[in-house]
Formats: structure tokens, sequence, C-alpha cells
């Protein structure tokens, strides 16, 4: 156990390190000055540029710069941003909470919906109800994402005038940002009517939160009933049924734990299409996080933004598929001896 | 399987004509078939079908609604856009250009990730164990931040977008034929032309190709509705094709500020991408079914 840690622990380390050398090498690959690139401020005079040459160790060989650049990194000195002249580190703490819980309740809601959909699927397998839900989900699994979130605007903001148009809250309410995350904003602060807040907070997440879960849900459906129909075609189910385990017995001790198992793996490559997918869902509502900001930046050309953006999102990632392989090793006994990758 | 034949001799079916027998038997699978197959003989034939051209303006006929409207006309099928161009010519060039891009880029990705692939699944001891690691962790990046990076540094536009697509799918073909090969590797056949003499190269292309070909064929689907999938969501974002090239999501997009007062120009792109979609799944959907039928028996 201790070894597949410490194996996790190097790979962490070593994905994060050539992430860092990635973001590195790309402020020599994009166009323009390296030292603007690389802090985000164009010198007025010879005095600054000094100042930030010696501070970014631009005159240095490459090797010192990079060295110097990973410290300055790890300190929180992430330069500023080219379009705004704000602190990129800042910013990216501003807009990265609105991006993780877009996505969080997306992954909550896709869950709630689709493991228990999944599992009715598989558990009635080749009837009706089956196809009727396959259906549904393969219908699901292929719209594209730009345009469901379009259809719910058109739908449910501009016809019936159900649920707000963009952004996080209403601007009636002054909630201060704390953690970045609304809901918890909302229950931090001392304002007068939480409730109808935290109704206008859900009201603004409903139409996000739908588009981005219902297509990940539907994956999530697929990829249940697969599994469930394979784990009951097993012989230890059958030996299960023949000493006369009650059905609701068998499902959740023998059918349920083990169907859950190889979809572990695959939720983490889940993770990534749920963060595409709410990236492009964040432009689509105006919604204040890391994907809207992350496209402006290069819509005007924003390297440092850019850069850094792109640095946090893959790192943040890399972390929860590493963590999601972790709990998969915790969970699966079969996978705790200690193996190599090449096996 | 022989199957007996009153009329004629015994037939036996190879392996594909197995596969085809029980993808024909599923209804569902054989109109996804058909609807894919028609989407991309319109698509294809977008020069000789497009009753106007795409880029042709008409300042006569603004934002004139579908045919089924009553205010529609026969010359514009699907009305026309605010600057008087006909949509339906339009969405034949954009899925065109959509289906064609996304077929490359799919192709690309599957010669460049079964290569990598295979190396890595036959390599054994330390250099395993980091090519593995590297290619984990590039698997973690998300398709559209590779794209976006892309992007940033080569300027937008089709080609960019369809390199960063393709940078984007390497990784899942690589993961599929390392593992696939790696299993492989430890199977008898394997050992007796090892035993035989043969090369690693031999091995692959002789051995282990010819195994996986199927499956490839059914990774090759679900790369595909990706690809179509990522390749109008960056168009969408405007980042990928430009203007005078017209592509799905970009159509989309560019008709997003009259979603209000004609619906319909927002809609019809959208199923379009919606329809592509759901015949390559469906179509994916099938095969894998036929070919799971067909190693059960």
């Amino acid at each position: 156990m201790m070894i597949s840690f410490f194996r996790y622990g190097t790979l962490f380390v070593l994905t994060l390190f050539s992430l860092v050398s990635l973001s590195f090498l790309l402020a020599h690959l994009f166009p323009g000055d390296l030292l603007t690139n690389l802090s985000g401020v164009a010198p007025k005079d010879e005095k600054e540029r000094q100042l930030l040459a010696t501070l970014w160790a631009v005159d240095q060989s490459v090797f010192f710069r990079f060295f110097r650049y990973c410290s300055l990194i790890f300190s929180g000195e992430w330069g500023v941003s080219i379009s705004s002249g704000l602190p990129l580190y800042d910013e990216i703490r501003r807009t990265l909470p609105a991006t993780i819980e877009l996505s969080f309740y997306s992954a909550v809601v896709a869950v709630v919906i689709g493991v228990p959909i999944g599992c009715l699927a598989g558990l009635k397998s080749y009837t009706k109800l089956d196809y009727t839900i396959n259906a549904v989900a393969i219908v699901n699994y292929s719209l594209p994402v730009f345009w469901l979130g379009l259809a719910f605007i058109l739908v449910f903001s501009l016809q019936l005038n159900w649920l707000p148009l963009s952004g996080r809250i209403s601007l009636l309410f002054d909630i201060p940002t704390v953690t970045g995350f609304i809901l918890i904003d909302i229950l931090l602060s001392n304002s007068l009517n939480k409730g109808e807040a935290i109704a206008n907070a859900i009201a603004h997440l409903a139409m996000p939160v739908l588009a981005v879960s219902l297509i990940s849900g539907a994956a999530l459906v697929r990829l249940l009933r697969r599994s469930v129909i394979d784990i009951l075609d097993k012989p230890y189910i059958a030996s299960a049924r023949s000493r006369g385990l009650s059905s609701s017995r068998i499902f959740f001790d023998h059918v349920l734990r083990n169907a859950l198992l190889p979809i572990l793996p695959l939720l983490a490559i889940q993770i990534t299409t749920l963060m595409t997918n709410a990236i492009i869902v964040e432009t689509l509502f105006s919604w204040p996080g890391i994907g809207d900001w992350l496209l402006q930046a290069i819509y005007q050309g924003d390297y440092t933004a850019i850069r850094m953006g792109m640095l946090v999102v893959a790192a943040l990632i890399v972390s929860l598929t590493i963590f999601v392989d972790i709990l998969n090793r915790l969970v699966d006994p079969r996978k705790r001896m200690p193996t190599n990758a090449t096996t | 399987m022989p199957r007996l034949n009153l009329y004629q001799e015994e037939f036996h079916p190879s392996p594909w004509q197995q596969t085809w027998l029980a993808f024909k038997a599923s209804h569902i699978a054989l109109a996804g078939l058909m609807v894919l197959a028609s989407i991309s003989l319109l698509a294809l034939l977008a020069p000789v079908i497009a009753p106007h051209s795409p880029l042709l303006q008409n300042p006569d006929v603004l934002l004139l609604p579908p045919v089924w409207d009553p205010s529609g006309s026969l010359t514009y099928l699907l009305g026309t856009d605010a600057l008087g161009r006909d949509i339906f010519s339009r969405l034949l060039y954009a899925a065109r250009t959509t289906l064609i891009t996304s077929v490359i880029v799919v192709v690309v990705a599957m010669l460049i990730g079964v290569t990598i692939g295979a190396i890595a699944g036959m390599l054994r001891g330390v250099s395993s164990s980091v090519v593995n690691h590297l290619l984990d962790s590039l698997m973690a990046i998300p398709t559209l931040l590779i794209a976006i990076v892309i992007v940033a540094i080569m300027g937008s536009g089709l080609v960019n977008s369809m390199w960063a697509i393709t940078l984007a799918l390497i990784p899942q073909f690589v993961h599929y034929t390392r593992n696939y090969v790696g299993e492989e590797m430890k199977k008898d056949y394997i050992r007796a032309s090892q035993l035989d003499g043969s090369t690693k190269r031999q091995l692959f292309f002789y051995s282990i190709l010819p195994n996986m070909l199927e499956m490839l064929v059914v990774q090759g689907t679900l790369a595909l509705s990706i690809a179509v999938l990522d390749i109008s969501a960056l168009g969408f974002l405007n980042l990928g094709a430009h203007p005078p090239s017209v592509e799905l999501g970009a159509l989309l997009a560019s008709s997003i500020d009259i979603a209000y007062l004609a619906p319909w120009n927002v809609m019809l792109p959208g199923l379009c991408i919606f329809f592509l979609v759901l015949s390559i799944n469906i179509v994916g959907d099938g095969l894998r079914s036929a070919i799971r039928k067909r190693v059960k028996n």
C-alpha cells in the first residue's frame, strides 16, 4: 500500500513538473517579448526593465531562469495579466471557485440521476424500459452542450421567463466574497434574507448545471448499464440466487458494489469531459468562471493569462484524476497489491 | 459457424461477414447507418445539391422563415439568415467541412496513436514505466484546453483547430492500443511466433493487429463523434473556422444574435450536429454489440 502511494506521489510530482516546464516553454513560444510574456508588464523605461529582468532572470541562462520561474510560481508570484494589469493569482483565485462550484454540482446531479437509472436499465436489460432509457441516454449523450444551453435559454428564460439568463446571482443581493463559492458565501454572510438569496443563486445555477449534468449523466447511465449487465452474467450471482438470497440483498451486496468498481477509472475520463463542457457552458451563461476568463484572454491575446490559466486548470484536473486512481485502488482489494506501470 | 442452405452449398461467413450479419439484425443500428450515410452523401455532394452559393447574399429576403412556415418560400427551403444567405446551402457546405475535417482528424490521430501505443505496449522495464506515466498524465488534460493553447500559439483557424483536436484524440488510441498489446503479449500464440523467430514488428503486424482491427474501428467511431463535437465547439467559440469557410459550430455562433428573432437560424445547425453525432454513436454502438455477439457465439 505504501509503495503504491509513493508511486502516485512521484507520478503527481513528475506530472506537475512537466506541466510547469510546459508553461515555461509556452512563454518562449508565444509571440512577443519574452519579458512581457513572463511578467505581463511592458516596461516603460530602462530602469523598470532592469528591475523586471532581474526578478524573472531573463538575462541569465535558461536553467537558472527556469529555476527562478518555478520558485516564483510556488510562492504565488504569477505576474500580472497583460490586458487588465491585475495580478494573475488574484484573478484565478476569483474565477476558479466559480468553475469548481459549477462542475461539482453538475457532477453531483449527474451521479444522482445517472447511477439509479443506469442500475435500473441494467437490471431490466433487454426490456422496453431498458430500450427507452438507452434511447434517451444516447440522445442526451449526442447533444452538443452549447446547443443544449442555447435551447434552455430560448425556452426557459426567453419564452417562459422562469429562470434568469446569466450570471451567478442577482445584483440586488450584496454578498461579500469569502470563499468564492456562492452558496457557501451566502450562508457565511450576515445578509437579512438568506433564503431568498439562496433561491436566487439556485435559479441562476439551474440551467448551466442541468446542461452539463444531462450529458455527463447520460454517459454514466450507459457505462453503468453495461457494467450491471456484465456482473449479472457472473457465476457468483447465480450462486447467490441459488442460495435463496432476496433480490434486494443480491443487488446491494453483490451487484452494485461490483458494478461500480470498473466504472471508477472511467470516471476519471468523465471528469475531463465534464470540465470541458463546464468551460463551454460558462461562456453561454456569462458564468464568471475560469473558462470564460480564459476565452476572453485568448480573444485579447493575453498570453500570461492563457499560460497560467492553462497551468492551473491542468494541475487541478491531473490532481483529480490521480485522486480517483488512488480511490480506485483503495476501494478495489484486487488492486491493493503493489504493481508497476508495465502490468 | 456453418449456415445450412437448402439450395446451395454450405456457407462459411468470414468474421467480417458475421459481424455484418449481427449488425444487420439490429434495426436501430441499420437506421443509424442509413442516416449517417445519407448525411455524408448530402454533405459530400454539397456543390451539386446546394441550390444557392453559401456566400451569396440576397438583400431582398432577409430572415425568411423555413418553407413550412406560412410566409416561407420554396426558393429558400430552410429560410435565410440575417444577410439573406440560403440556410440550406450553408448547412450542406458546413456539414461537409465539419465531416471531412473530423474524418481526417480521426484517421491521423489513429495512425499516430496506434503507433505510439504499440511501441509503449511492447516496452519492458523502466522505459515502459516512464512512457506510460507520461502518457497517463497527458490523458488528463482536457481537449479544449490543449486546443486553446495551440490556437493561442498559432492563431485561430480551421487547420490549427484540426491540429489541436488531433493532438487531443491521440491519447485515447494510445491508451487502448497499449493495454491491448500488453495483454496479447502474454498469450501463447504470441509466444509461439516469438519462438519461430519473428521480430516485434512482425509480431505486431501479423499477429496482434488483425485481432484488434475491429475494436479499433469501434474506437474510431467513438473518436469521430468526439471530433465532430469538438470541432463544432471550437467553431462555436470563434477559435475554429473563420467566416468565408462555413462550419456547423461557427454557423450556430454567428446566428446567436438573432436567436430570439429567428430561432430556426440557431436550431437548424444544432439539429444537424446532433443528428450527425447521434447517427455516429448509434453505428458505433451497433458495431460494438455486433462484435460482442459474434465473440460470444
